[in-house]
């Protein structure tokens, strides 16, 4: 087993990672013990947390707003189809995140209780139930909205799935720059899902999330960068340091400012009004400010409680909602 | 007397099994009246 590990953190290929993974939970239960005790069938609850229904709720909500902030009407029904659609794709996704990643969670305090690491899921039924998800949800979306929505919602799973926790995860500390991306799709999803096309704004609403993202991760990897560092994924502050990952911080939330106003200044009928850029620049006012205080400061010690990071993410977190319903608000109150 | 693991062991799979059923009968319900709803309209 311990050979196994260290075969695993050593970086070889993906085939390999996978394959000594298979070895690692093949031979782990001795053949009695599984006798004595056959695995329990999977828990309807380890199902829906393998989900990861925080981080969908922020996907729902951005998804929701980039459907409500269209021009175009939807009818309410074919609206929550789509969201349900991005929604059950977020989950399929997030479910295959864990099913890859189920012996680096097993090492980090923060994902170490999830029902994988546990025990309480085998690895199939993970993979089926992200399968079956991922397809229905795709399915969906074509059948019932348009297949130029299911398309980038294809996209949006591929990108997760494969493209960040596959191959950019454990590969380079950009990994949460480009990955980012894939956190971004939900509304241009809901604004195509009521439009049926891509235009200048679902486009800026993307951009803004794709840059709101590595400052938004950064601030937990700093402080949780040792359990990062543990299982040898390459974050940023594990591999370019503290500092660096700091004036990143800083650097990406300067770009977000003028980014997230941008929808104010859109030509034609698309652009969001004063409501939406008042607050924006408010918001993101503030968000720069917590990126200054994070930037430019120091760790004092490994007695350092990382409070400002710590605010910094949480801050991040409510920032994103606000943005986003400032942007439906201005939409239905047009000033 | 009490219960031993023999017996409690098939009885948390009854129970979770049992949980895990409705669930999916369920959401096969609620996707079968959804279907219902997006063909009305989409015939609208």
């Amino acid at each position: 087993m311990r050979v196994a590990l260290d075969r695993l953190h050593s970086g070889p290929s993906l085939l390999g990672c996978r394959q000594v993974y298979d070895e690692m939970t093949m031979t782990s239960p001795t053949p009695a013990a599984a006798t004595a005790n056959p695995p329990l069938p999977a828990d309807w609850r380890d199902l829906i947390a393998l989900t990861k229904p925080r981080v969908m709720s922020l996907v729902i909500f951005t998804g929701l707003c980039g459907l409500l902030a269209a021009p175009q009407h939807i009818h309410p029904v074919l609206g929550f189809t789509a969201i349900l659609c991005i929604a059950m794709g977020a989950g399929g996704a997030a479910a295959l995140n864990q099913w890859w990643e189920a012996d680096i969670d097993a090492g980090m305090k923060r994902t170490a209780q999830r029902p994988l690491p546990q025990g309480r899921l085998d690895r199939t039924t993970a993979r089926d139930f992200a399968g079956v998800l991922c397809a229905a949800s795709v399915f969906l979306m074509g059948v019932a909205i348009s297949w130029l929505a299911a398309a980038i919602l294809a996209i949006s799973i591929v990108y997760y799935a494969v493209v960040y926790t596959i191959w950019l995860k454990p590969r380079t500390p950009q990994n949460i720059v480009i990955g980012g991306g894939a956190g971004a799709f939900p509304p241009l999803i809901g604004w195509v899902a009521a439009t049926g096309h891509i235009s200048a704004m679902p486009l800026v609403l993307f951009a803004i999330i794709f840059m709101w993202t590595p400052p938004h991760f950064w601030a937990l990897a700093l402080y949780v960068k040792t359990d990062y560092a543990k299982v040898g994924i390459p974050m940023m502050p594990v591999v370019a340091g503290e500092r660096s990952t700091r004036r990143q911080i800083l650097v990406y939330s300067i770009l977000l400012l003028p980014l997230s106003v941008l929808p104010w200044w859109l030509p034609g009928d698309e652009h969001a009004g004063a409501i939406y850029g008042v607050s924006a620049l408010a918001l993101s006012s503030i968000f720069l400010g917590f990126a200054i205080r994070v930037g430019l400061r120091e760790r004092t010690g490994p007695d350092d409680t990382m409070k400002p990071e710590k605010q910094m993410f949480a801050y991040s977190i409510l920032y994103l909602f606000a943005l986003f319903a400032a942007l439906v608000v201005d939409r239905f109150i047009p000033l | 007397m009490s219960k031993t693991p023999k017996q409690h062991v098939p009885q948390s799979v009854d129970q979770i099994r049992r949980g895990r059923n409705r669930v999916l009968a369920l959401s096969l319900g609620a996707f079968v009246v959804l279907i219902f709803f997006i063909s009305i309209a989409k015939m609208g």
